[in-house]
């Protein structure tokens, strides 16, 4: 492939990574907490409120250490979006766990907190009801590969389209795929998540708390909507605007059901659900009209969803045949 | 109106008390945000020499009225998935493509002296009943999750929304991507000066009594409460419990159906492409207020709607921003729902949910 | 290691005296059996035992150090491990995995697997198992996920391993390689208390033996040498005079319901049902006599239609059930009393009217068109209020808010209104008090003498020798033992539900003989 296509297939693959990264990474946070046998349907509040305090933490931050390095400033917002969402998916355990409230509803509930709150914060100390682009607030940096001027190819991929490099947290919702893995296969606290999420009378019974496994991979999920919210704020666009996450922390949910609760299939449902949002981009109303190609991704989970039922049907059936023939011929060798 | 209802009046109560704890602490008065809050929605009687007794700020209180109409539709629209035990989330999708149904009839239909209106329910009706169908027998036959297929299949009946409008069922002349207009003749007129309160303010007491009149008369609405109730005693009894579960989502999606006819025809007569999603969810919330009980709906609704304008009176004459009562619902809905946080005595068991 | 359980009682919160001063002593290197039948006291010591359950009174001293129990923590720690009934394994997790669980071998904040598998093939080699530590536990035999349950109390330092019922899924070799574990284990010291109900566990596995008959410990003693006859008159007890009516001979008379070889397989597990077959004509009521968990529900469970059984065959008045719709059975004419009622008789919520109504709502004069007629809904069911003396407000009541036996009473009321061909009635009277259960019971014999066929599961064998004209027992999903009520006496059914007696040959149908003490086998 000449220089020209390769380049702009590099254009794309970083468009894609833009588009999936804050999915990938709320859906991660919403694997962890499904396996522990908490699902969180408040992954869209939760990256809400971590892009709002980001961009709040970030300007005051800017203000308050003007001599400080740019990127400390921008940590510092960051810092203060992650323990924001942190807290809201550990204040969603506390009514689950402790006051008995029913999950789904409570993930609603923190959901529309977190959504009244975001704007209601950002009128109170910014004055604007729309967005905080008055506001000078801070991204957080690009991460150029060094060392890639002898392959232009590798580096037009690796660097992303300007040579800038792609965003830290597309980088880390990349490293969040096998570092997610390696929590829930390698670690002991993965271990215990899984036990608590397959049977938790059963962990209880070995000995494990279950609340308090259960806030851990709540605030868990916290942290990784959180970056998925801060990239939308601080990456992806550099401002907060009222309901910016439009819909992402659902479909990140869905990626998570679509791909069957595993962390290597949750990351390509996530990369469908960018694919699809960058083809719609690409396409404008040429040949295919965006609304269409937004309608795949629920779409296809759909007949995911349906898929894997007859999937797990037919395998019951085949047992089940397999289990009497068993039977039949121990029978008939008992009666001979 | 006691049990279940006490809860919600109690969650209100306590929710408004962490508001006005807010208030305190963000504005310089408080005590008149609150005031605002809580009657500014409120017409005001006012004498006057030349014209006597009048009522100001009926227009506010009329914007109110009106989306009490929606929110009893839509709460009752979701709560027949909730009777039936299902997390059915659909009320947007629904909500969305059934007012598009509406104008479309209306648009096409010659001019019928007044059917087009009820052909134009008609077919509102249709679409949220099969909108509201899809999911149901995506859970009944696949045990599909309810949540995840409403969610989605709510995606792709506004995609398919604004699709339509901007690809063909949209008006050149204006300015901006917007259907055609709904023609006069399929619209209802305005019934209470200043306002845009129509005769569909019957909605709410016969949707009411409809949807009450369903859930406790036919034999469809004893197998959704038995189904919701206890779902291993209705399969142990032979009871339909797929056809239930399918049944109480399309019904629930035909309630949402005449929330979008409410809105094409009575409210907005012309539907814009970028109209925006989220009236679903306030009808959930409706719902979960008036715990699943029709008689409960309208007055939930109510007090939402009225909060919701409140809150605007609020914003105009205090310090206090109206996003303030986008925090107070939410923290209605967690306390409503926070079992542990209200002694045992002093509230009755939950009905459902 | 010693345990002494001095004295411990425990009545719970509904008023049941669990365990009435129950004094034992377990010695080191032995196997101790506790037998009794249902509601025996059985499984309440266990839970004092493993600190799930306070005892009101008494001790627990352990190697001569009383202990109390807040949790199953303390227990563990004490030494004191647990087998339950249902392995609380995680199936998705491997066996070695499953072994560390809660104490499980890190580096650094990873888990060190390749230490768990060490310690578990270790533990696996040193108890004689042979299994692929890295094997699923889901994917094991019935049989092997005991013996890693086992392993489990044993990694965690338990020199005391109680385990409840634990041939309840296991096949007979399954059992016996389990017997011989066990008696290796008490070899190196440790002592085994095996809860059971079960003839073959005692004389095959057991040193010691204890019966508890209900909550208190009625014999014990060196297990060589028991009887059968000794055992089951120790757990049986005396039978009150039962309310006798006349018993119905059927034989000859054609079959309403008809079972023929009905198997239900469970994978990886023992059959649920073993090519079972039973008749019960019109106008008689066979009992079903078995200690619960031997096939009972899931007998229950297929004729009702929520399970598909594997193999054989289902009739009711020469119509084949298989392949109908629970409504369709009904609509056939079988009724269903179920075990559960709290769970699957009634919806607690919905008004004693509305659950009276459950199985006709659909039809005239109930509803028309789909429209229900609630007043006449309302009038009928004060009526059946009135007939069965269902003790309630009125008929607007929600029925969760009543007593158990009132709970009963309606869902009887409904059964038998319904007037089926065929009534199967599963612990129609459990907890429910005496004045009630012997209205229900009088109910069920006017079905009969209506013309009903009445199949009922009791693990009372009062009621059954009361009510029965036939009775079969159920033991291990098999029919071992075919009797006339009115010829055989609790003891003999005592020996063949503790399968210490086994008529190979018995089925119960109509046309199969009796079982004669001449043509039964012992269980060897």
């Amino acid at each position: 492939m000449n220089l020209d296509t390769a380049l702009w297939t590099a254009a794309l693959f970083a468009a894609l990574l833009r588009a999936t990264a804050p999915v990938l990474l709320a859906a991660l946070g919403g694997l962890v907490s499904e396996r522990a046998g908490v699902v969180n349907v408040a992954l869209e509040g939760l990256m809400l409120i971590a892009a709002f305090f980001g961009v709040m933490g970030s300007a005051w931050a800017a203000a308050a250490w003007p001599g400080v390095p740019v990127v400390w400033q921008a940590a510092a917002g960051a810092g203060l979006g992650l323990l924001a969402a942190v807290a809201l998916a550990l204040l969603l355990g506390f009514f689950h766990l402790e006051l008995g409230a029913d999950l789904i509803v409570t993930g609603i509930g923190i959901n529309m907190l977190a959504a009244g709150l975001s704007v209601f914060l950002m009128v109170l100390w910014t004055g604007d009801k729309g967005s905080t682009a008055h506001l000078a607030s801070l991204a957080l940096p690009s991460l150029p590969l060094p060392g890639l001027d002898g392959w232009p190819l590798l580096a037009a991929f690796a660097n992303g389209d300007s040579g800038r490099g792609h965003h830290v947290l597309v980088w880390l919702a990349l490293l969040a795929v096998p570092a997610v893995y390696g929590l829930l296969q390698r670690t002991r606290l993965g271990l215990r998540l899984r036990a608590v999420g397959e049977d938790a009378e059963a962990a209880a019974a070995a000995g494990l708390s279950v609340k308090r496994l259960q806030y851990t991979a709540l605030a868990c999920s916290g942290l990784l909507a959180g970056l998925g919210g801060l990239y939308l704020s601080m990456g992806y666009l550099v401002l907060f605007q009222a309901d910016m996450t439009a819909g992402r922390g659902f479909l990140a949910l869905a990626a998570v059901f679509l791909g069957a609760r595993r962390p290597l299939g949750t990351a390509a449902a996530a990369l469908l659900f960018g694919a699809a949002a960058v083809l719609a981009a690409q396409l404008g109303a040429r040949a295919l009209p965006s609304q269409l190609v937004y309608m795949l991704p629920p779409l296809v989970t759909l007949l995911a969803l349906v898929a894997f039922k007859l999937q797990a049907r037919a395998r019951r059936r085949r047992r089940a045949a397999a289990a009497l023939a068993a039977w039949r011929t121990t029978s008939t060798t008992n009666s001979a | 109106m006691n049990g279940p209802m006490t809860r919600a009046l109690l969650a209100v109560g306590l929710a408004l008390a962490v508001a006005f704890a807010l208030m305190c602490a963000i504005s310089a008065e408080p005590v008149q945000a609150l005031r605002q809050l809580l009657t500014g929605a409120l017409p005001e009687p006012h004498w006057s020499a030349d014209t006597g007794w009048t009522l100001r700020r009926l227009t506010r209180f009329g914007a109110v009225i009106e989306k009490t109409i929606t929110l009893t539709l839509l709460g009752l629209a979701v709560m027949f998935g909730f009777r039936a035990r299902q997390f059915s989330i659909g009320a947007d999708g629904q909500f969305f493509l059934s007012a598009l149904a509406a104008v479309a009839v209306s648009v096409w239909l010659p001019p019928l002296g007044g059917l087009e209106l009820l052909l134009a329910g008609a077919a509102a009706v249709a679409v949220g009943f099969v909108w509201g169908l899809l999911p149901g027998l995506l859970k009944a036959e696949f045990d599909a999750n309810e949540i995840v297929t409403t969610l989605m299949l709510n995606v792709v009946a506004v995609q398919a929304f604004r699709y339509i409008v901007t690809h063909g069922f949209n008006d050149p002349a204006a300015g901006f991507l917007v259907t055609p207009t709904v023609p006069a003749g399929a619209t209802l007129a305005a019934i209470v000066p200043r306002t845009q309160i129509s005769a569909f303010v019957l909605a709410v007491p016969l949707a009411t009594l409809a949807a009450a009149w369903l859930l406790r008369r036919t034999t469809l609405g004893y197998e959704i409460r038995v189904v919701g109730d206890a779902p291993a005693f209705a399969r142990q009894a032979g009871l339909p419990v797929k056809r239930a579960v399918a049944l109480s989502m399309a019904l629930g999606g035909a309630f949402a159906g005449l929330a979008g006819l409410h809105a094409s025809n009575a409210l907005l007569h012309r539907l814009p492409a970028d109209l925006q999603p989220g009236i679903g969810f306030e009808g959930l919330v409706v719902a979960l207020l008036a715990r699943n009980q029709p008689a409960a709906v309208p007055v939930a609704a109510l007090l939402y709607a009225f909060l919701e304008a409140g809150a605007q009176a609020m914003e105009r004459s205090t310090d206090v921003s109206r996003e303030m009562v986008l925090v107070i619902q939410a923290l209605i809905v967690l306390f409503v729902v926070a079992e542990r946080l209200w002694p045992a005595g002093w509230v009755r068991r939950k009905a459902a949910i | 290691m010693h345990v002494d359980i001095q004295s411990l009682s425990k009545r719970y919160a509904n008023g049941v005296l669990a365990c009435d001063a129950v004094s034992l002593q377990l010695q080191p290197g032995e196997v101790h059996a506790i037998l009794g039948e249902n509601g025996a006291g059985k499984s309440s010591l266990m839970k004092m035992l493993y600190g799930l359950v306070e005892p009101d009174s008494g001790s627990i001293v352990v190697q001569g150090q009383p202990r109390r129990f807040d949790s199953p923590l303390d227990a563990m720690a004490a030494g004191i491990g647990l087998v339950p009934q249902h392995l609380q394994l995680l199936p998705s997790l491997t066996v070695a995995e499953n072994l560390v669980l809660g104490a499980e071998p890190v580096r650094g904040p990873l888990f060190d697997a390749r230490r768990a598998r060490a310690a578990a093939s270790q533990a696996a080699a040193a108890h004689g198992l042979a299994i692929d530590v890295d094997a699923a536990v889901g994917t094991l035999s019935a049989g092997q996920q005991q013996r890693v349950a086992i392993l489990k109390a044993l990694h965690r330092g338990a020199r005391l391993l109680l385990l409840d019922e634990p041939t309840a899924l296991l096949a007979p070799a399954e059992a016996e390689a389990l017997f011989e574990h066990l008696r290796t284990l008490v070899a190196g010291g440790a002592s085994v208390v095996l809860i059971s109900h079960k003839m073959a566990e005692v004389q095959q596995a057991a040193d010691r033996y204890t019966v508890l008959r209900a909550g208190r410990v009625v014999g014990g003693g060196r297990a060589a040498g028991l009887s059968a006859e000794h055992l089951a008159t120790l757990m049986m007890g005396r039978p009150l005079a039962p309310l006798r009516s006349t018993r119905v001979d059927a034989r000859g008379r054609p079959p309403l319901l008809a079972v023929r070889e009905l198997t239900l397989l469970r994978p990886g597990a023992r059959p649920d049902l073993a090519a079972l077959s039973l008749d019960v004509a019109g106008g008689e009521i066979l009992g079903i006599a078995g200690v619960e968990g031997n096939g009972q529900q899931p007998l229950a469970e297929v004729l009702g239609g929520l399970r598909e059984a594997s193999s054989g065959s289902l009739q009711l008045a020469g119509r084949t059930l298989a392949g109908l719709s629970v409504r369709q059975r009904r609509q056939a004419g079988l009724g269903s009393v179920s075990e559960d009622r709290l769970h699957d008789g009634i919806a607690p919520a919905l008004s004693v009217a509305e659950n009276a109504v459950a199985l006709d709502y659909n039809r005239p004069p109930q509803s028309r068109r789909g429209v229900l007629d609630v007043a006449h809904i309302a009038r009928r069911a004060r009526d059946w209020v009135a007939r069965y003396g269902v003790v309630c407000r009125d008929e607007r009541q929600a029925t969760g808010a009543l007593s158990g036996g009132n709970m009963q009473k309606v869902v009887l009321a409904r059964e038998l209104e319904a007037a089926p061909r065929c009534l199967v009635a599963s612990q129609p009277t459990r907890g429910v008090d005496i004045g009630a259960a012997r209205a229900l019971r009088a109910e069920l014999l006017a079905l009969r003498d209506r013309g009903a066929a009445v199949l009922l599961f009791s693990a009372d064998l009062d009621e059954l020798l009361a009510l029965a004209d036939r009775i079969a027992v159920l033991f291990e999903g098999r029919i071992v033992g075919h009797f006339a009520a009115d010829s055989v006496a609790p003891r003999m059914l005592g020996r063949y539900m503790t399968g210490s007696l086994q008529d190979r040959l018995a089925q119960a149908r109509l046309d199969a003989p009796f079982t004669a003490p001449f043509t039964a086998m012992e269980a060897p």
